[in-house]
């Protein structure tokens, strides 16, 4: 667990990056309820807001360079990663100029430059994709990580265990991080887990696993840190369960009945932003202005993204019959 | 010299026929007897017979053509030097009558209480077996007989049956499948086929212009069973069926019909007469919106023979007792067996009785022949348990009988009434003896 | 040119596209000390290493799934699953991943990946070891359906495969393993969706692949003897489905019956028989023959297994029907 030592190494600037990301992150997700309501997307939307400190301190504990990997809750993790987010919008819009140049959608989000890998729809179907990602890099020896992230849903899956068993078995530089938000769609972790300690599950496979508070930034930068040096030095990989909420539904359609008033009320207290914001003050760290300026910042950054994905242009009909082979 | 073969009326109401068929071509030698041509009258597909021997000098009719009665269809030419008087040519026409398909119309109805779907398959399946029963010769073009040494087979339906690849060669060299004797699966033309016929009449120059024979000249091809299928179809679409149903006990009948020498059919036919009479508006006809009573009962009969269904017709029955509807429903059966029923044996009924009861059938709808406007489906006479005068349990041998009546001349309690007459004549069997 | 058998030329294949380029390696249950349940990555293991011929445990989405990342990322893995009823295992990775991750990221990535499966009934292996699945892959776009059938085509056809920048599902036979045929020594490819013309006929033209080539070559053989010229069109890929080559044949024969060891219904056959109908209608002297496996889970007993499975007398009869 994370000591005070290890948060003074950050620098304020890295500090007021990652409060600026959750900044970012939460602005373009509650952006997006109206624009949905007013068509201008459609399918599924699934929202990251509450998650931000685990997807914002993953990104942070890792570099340019390294893979991430994610199910289809990741327009944050794109974001947080630096994916622009006029182009996330626009992908969402349906555009082409959208980071999937609008045939991929909300769950599958792309980029290969920023290596973010994907954002997938079948739970647990990326994991064993990861585990090839992270192959990948020993096989040519590089010295890159790959971060795949999941939901507690997916810990359920067979996949998840194969993904795992092979990871461990190859020994990849790999770090399989479990965004538990408590719920897979309606259905509690309690009710669909044998095993209610999720970050227990990697004991079968001897690999480290560690649980962490998904509602502190610096809680999960740490930890992934840790992991990721460990797969740098060729220790293999690593397994974190970050405890976390989702403050919307599911998605969009979902009103979140199952969980009671009581239960939302705790955890919006917990809200990684806020609480990381008076901590940032407290510590000296930035003033109230430094922060309001940001989310200014982020606000318009959001409003202009917003602006871009209504202007571009919807993807030529043309389109329909490309990307289906490389050679056709 | 050559006689005239002129388009014969074969039905009373008959005006205009269509040559469906020639069974012979030019320059074929026929005889006295022969089957010369299929003609499609007002009322069905009938077969045309020579009544003289000679050679057929030409055709003037080609097939699918429709020409009013009396044209003159053909020349037939004899040896005999001296003119055939026209006195000759009108027996001619009149013996012409020969097989009636209307009767296959009661078959028709038969099949009529099963579902719509296994008819139509059923009719499709009989077209090989009416390919088989009828000789074979090939479909001409209009207006345009000629010669061929090859019998093509022929083909029936709407349209030929040829392969894509087949057609395609014909349409290009302008050539008429419907000359084409098809080998492939199912007498299905294929390309060969139309290979070889265009390698034989290369020598026979074609005289129709490319493309244009072929498809519409094969739909005129009407065959028998459309014909009654289409009757069939305007009968049930225009006629508003009802069916009534009631059960006769035939107690009675059974135990008086060894010692009458009557069959149980007698017993029916005249009970039916006798309510026709009793109930003269179910002998009416509906003609041109309105119904007319007829002041004659005649009864047309489904007699079932190996050719298919008759319908030959007892005429004046009001005037017979039973014993002489018993002879001549016997008579016409025998007629019917022997294929000798003249046409106007087959005309003028005013009623239908169609009796499946030798079929084991236990009841039945049929479907009204229009004008007609009911016709009386009979069941067979089964053992069934009934509660007797005592109020016990007893068997008794039951028939039941179902009325399909048009609802624009009858109403129910017409059809209700005329049944209740016609099985209080059967449960009471010897009001139909003692009837003079 | 030398004689050797399907399981030598798939294994040529290996060994020289693995020499070729350094990218490429092999993964898959008992790929590399076991030398395949059907010996064809023999030698593998000793020449290129553990790290280019890595032994897998059962876990068929696992295996495809990391082939797939490895792919994404640069690699040119081949995923051998022991048989292709596994891939039924590997199902999601397959059509939800392999297949349509290029478009569903706007055609950012590529996934140079080859699925080896060997499939095929008539061992009596009963219902679950028997399939022949190739037409379910052809529905899927984003695959290309490699199904070899004379052992060069195999050597020709794998090498292709691998070099592929697409994801191909290259479908064995387990049947033909060990049949033999004249294989080019030296470096051979054959071009991806390209049909070939197995035996020259003017009567009618039989489309066919795998396994099933032989059997109608041995039915062609019969029927000539009868008089009856047969065309056998080995397609050799359902994706990309070579066309051009049938309706070539179809068009001078006139007559067409589709073979194959999958089930009737829901089969190629189908699909070609469609398309031949919307593409030479008028060419055509006799509908389509479908002749395809009996649509029933393969039975385990003898008699009934080759019932069930299209033979020679069944090509032959299929034959006679469209003329």
């Amino acid at each position: 667990m994370e000591t005070k030592k290890e948060r003074s190494l950050l620098e304020s600037r890295d500090l007021l990056g990652m409060y600026r990301d959750m900044v970012r992150v939460r602005q373009f997700e509650e952006a997006c309820p109206k624009l949905y309501s007013q068509g201008k997307m459609g399918g599924f939307l699934h929202l990251y807001s509450g998650q931000e400190a685990v997807g914002v301190g993953v990104a942070h504990a890792i570099h340019k360079q390294d893979y991430m990997i994610s199910a289809y809750r990741e327009h944050g993790l794109l974001i947080a990663k630096g994916g622009r987010p006029e182009k996330v919008m626009a992908e969402l819009f349906g555009k082409a100029t959208g980071v999937s140049r609008g045939k991929g959608g909300s769950m599958h989000l792309f980029d290969p430059e920023l290596r973010f890998m994907g954002g997938y729809g079948i739970v647990g179907g990326h994991l064993p994709i990861s585990v090839g990602v992270a192959y990948s890099i020993l096989y040519r020896e590089g010295d890159e990580v790959a971060v795949c992230l999941f939901g507690d849903g997916a810990t359920n899956q067979g996949v998840f265990h194969e993904a795992m068993n092979m990871a461990a078995l190859y020994q990849v530089p790999m770090i399989f991080i479990c965004e538990n938000n408590g719920y897979g769609i309606g259905t509690s972790v309690l009710r669909a887990s044998a095993m209610e300690e999720l970050y227990k599950k990697s004991c079968a496979y001897e690999t480290p696993g560690e649980k962490v508070d998904g509602m502190d930034v610096l809680a999960v930068y740490e930890t992934v840190r840790r992991a990721v040096q460990r797969a740098r030095e060729g220790g293999g990989p690593s397994y974190i369960e970050a405890i976390t909420y989702r403050f919307r539904g599911h998605s969009i359609s979902d009103p979140g009945t199952y969980r009671s008033e009581q239960e939302k009320r705790i955890w919006q207290e917990r809200d990684p932003i806020p609480n990381f914001a008076r901590w940032l003050v407290e510590q000296g760290k930035a003033t109230r202005e430094d922060l309001e300026k940001i989310d200014g910042e982020e606000k318009d950054l959001i409003r202009e993204a917003i602006r871009f994905a209504e202007e571009s242009p919807f993807p030529d009909p043309e389109e329909l019959w490309t990307d289906v082979y490389v050679e056709s | 010299m050559a006689i005239e073969i002129t388009m014969p009326k074969l039905s009373d109401t008959m005006e205009e026929g269509t040559i469906l068929k020639w069974r012979v071509r030019e320059g074929d030698k026929v005889s006295q007897g022969d089957i010369i041509a299929e003609v499609e009258t007002d009322k069905a597909a009938m077969e045309m017979e020579a009544f003289d021997d000679g050679v057929v000098e030409s055709l003037k009719v080609g097939e699918g053509e429709t020409v009013p009665v009396g044209t003159v269809i053909a020349l037939l030419s004899t040896s005999e030097e001296e003119e055939t008087p026209p006195v000759e040519k009108k027996k001619e026409e009149k013996k012409a009558v020969e097989k009636e398909a209307k009767p296959e119309e009661e078959e028709k109805e038969k099949e009529e209480k099963e579902e719509e779907e296994e008819e139509e398959e059923k009719e499709e399946e009989e077209e090989p077996k009416q390919k088989e029963k009828s000789k074979p010769s090939e479909e001409m073009p209009e207006k345009r007989p000629e010669p061929e040494r090859e019998a093509p087979e022929r083909r029936y339906g709407r349209q030929i049956s040829a392969s894509p690849a087949a057609r395609n060669l014909a349409r290009e060299k302008g050539m008429d499948l419907s000359r084409v004797r098809g080998t492939g699966p199912g007498g299905r033309i294929v390309l060969l086929d139309v290979e070889r016929a265009r390698e034989k009449s290369e020598d026979m120059p074609e005289k129709t212009p490319a493309g244009r024979k072929a498809g519409p000249q094969t739909q005129k091809s009407v065959k028998i069973r459309r014909i009654v299928a289409r009757k069939m179809v305007e009968s049930w679409q225009n006629v508003p069926h009802f069916f009534v149903t009631v059960a006769a006990d035939m107690t009675d009948v059974i135990r008086s019909r060894k010692s009458l020498r009557l069959s149980i059919n007698d017993f029916i036919l005249a009970a039916v007469a006798r309510s026709l009479r009793d109930h003269p508006w179910v002998n009416s006809t509906w003609k041109d919106g309105e119904a007319v009573e007829q002041k004659s009962i005649n009864i047309a009969l489904a007699v079932a023979t190996d050719r298919g269904l008759y319908n030959p017709v007892i005429k004046e029955c009001e005037k017979l007792n039973i014993r002489e509807i018993s002879r001549r429903s016997r008579e016409l059966g025998e007629k019917a067996h022997k294929g000798d029923l003249s046409p106007d044996s087959m005309e003028g009924g005013t009623f239908t009785v169609s009796n499946m009861g030798m079929l084991d059938v236990e009841s039945f709808s049929a479907i009204i022949t229009p004008p007609q406007a009911a016709v009386l489906a009979v069941g067979t006479v089964k053992g069934e348990v009934v509660v007797d005068e005592k109020g016990e349990p007893a068997v008794a041998p039951i028939l039941r009988l179902t009325l399909s009546a048009d609802h624009r001349v009858l109403d129910g309690a017409d059809a209700a009434e005329f049944l209740a007459t016609v099985k209080s004549y059967l449960e009471a069997p010897l009001t139909l003896v003692a009837w003079e | 040119m030398p004689e050797i058998t399907c399981r030598e030329a798939l294994n040529q294949a290996l060994h020289e596209e693995m020499a070729r380029d350094p990218s490429t390696f092999i993964l898959g249950e008992d790929v590399g000390l076991y030398e395949g349940s059907f010996k064809v990555t023999k030698g593998l293991l000793a020449r290129f290493g553990e790290k280019r011929v890595l032994d897998t445990p059962i876990s068929e989405a696992g295996i495809v799934g990391m082939a797939c990342g490895a792919a994404m990322t640069g690699l040119r893995p081949i995923a051998e699953l022991m048989t292709i009823n596994f891939a039924i295992v590997a199902m999601d990775q397959i059509m939800n991943h392999v297949a349509i991750v290029r478009y569903m990221f706007g055609g950012q990535v590529k996934v140079p990946l080859t699925i080896r499966a060997p499939g095929g009934a008539g061992h009596q292996l009963g219902a679950q070891h028997s399939h022949v699945l190739e037409a379910i892959f052809m529905h899927c776009p984003g695959l290309r359906v490699i199904v070899p059938s004379f052992p060069a085509d195999a050597k020709g056809l794998l090498k292709s495969a691998i070099r592929s920048d697409d994801p191909v599902m290259f479908i064995e036979h387990e049947g033909i393993y060990g049949v033999k045929g004249e294989v080019p020594e030296d470096e051979f490819t054959l071009p991806l969706g390209v049909a070939d013309i197995k035996r020259r006929g003017t009567d009618v033209t039989i489309i066919t692949l795998s396994r099933m080539v032989y059997v109608c070559l041995e039915a062609a053989e019969e029927l000539a003897g009868e008089g009856i010229q047969v065309e056998v069109v080995d397609l050799r890929a359902l994706n990309p489905l070579d066309m051009l080559t049938v309706l070539e044949s179809v068009r001078r024969t006139h007559r067409a019956v589709t073979v194959e060891e999958s089930w009737l219904t829901g089969g190629w056959g189908g699909e070609v028989a469609s398309r031949i109908m919307e593409q030479a209608f008028d060419q055509m002297d006799a509908p389509v023959f479908r002749l395809g496996c009996a649509d029933v889970p393969m039975p385990y007993s003898k008699h009934l297994e080759q019932s069930a499975i299209p033979n020679v007398r069944k090509v032959i009869e299929a034959v006679r029907s469209v003329l």
